[in-house]
């Protein structure tokens, strides 16, 4: 699993734009763990999992 | 955005969250203080009725870094409200859809009846394409509308 700090490196890359990074959500919200949300270059939208 | 200092951008995202408490109908504080046992830090936002029980703060992320600032994040598990880190050049002005994503993710927490009419999270069961798309079969996966 990536660091942020790697994490943020990957999505640069890509040519993500980086929306947020946050804690873990409570329910009914899956994203209980530390991630960062993004969006692509095409406009859609993802999460990924940090340490 | 580059020609703007630290403190301008700070101030003009906090505004734009003022923004959204007006159009949105939420109860916002911006810019915020965030006081804890440990210590004090200036914070772009804090939203009572989000992210938690007890509300959440809005810290700010920027290029090219995008690093979080631990010393908030640290103080708000001090406190007990949720943290999010925004990028600045994302949330610079009031977009209504961009912001409504946010709040939806980070959930509303506050009082029932005052629940903006904006903010609805369906939850049910996306059946997987395995048969052709001739209806639901028993194997899917659970989708989270609006996160």
């Amino acid at each position: 699993m990536a660091s942020e700090s790697e994490a943020v490196e990957l999505l640069k890359k890509a040519g993500a734009t980086i929306e947020r990074i946050e804690a873990g959500h409570l329910p009914p919200n899956p994203h209980c763990y530390p991630h960062i949300n993004f969006t692509t270059p095409t406009g859609a939208k993802g999460t990924i999992r940090i340490r | 955005m580059n020609d703007h200092t630290l403190t301008e951008v700070l101030e003009r995202v906090s505004r734009a969250w003022m923004t959204a408490s007006v159009e949105l109908d939420i109860r916002v504080v911006a810019p915020y203080r965030l006081d804890a046992p440990s210590g004090s830090a200036e914070c772009v936002a804090f939203l009572p009725d989000f992210g938690g029980p007890s509300g959440m703060v809005i810290g700010a992320i920027m290029a090219p870094r995008f690093q979080t600032d631990k010393r908030i994040m640290h103080l708000c598990n001090e406190v007990g409200v949720y943290c999010s880190f925004i990028n600045v050049d994302a949330y610079f002005d009031y977009r209504k859809e961009r912001f409504i994503d946010a709040l939806r993710d980070w959930g509303y927490f506050g009082n029932a009846e005052k629940q903006p009419n904006w903010f609805t999270v369906k939850i049910g069961i996306k059946p997987k394409d395995n048969n052709g798309g001739k209806g639901a079969g028993v194997e899917g996966h659970i989708y989270f509308e609006g996160l």
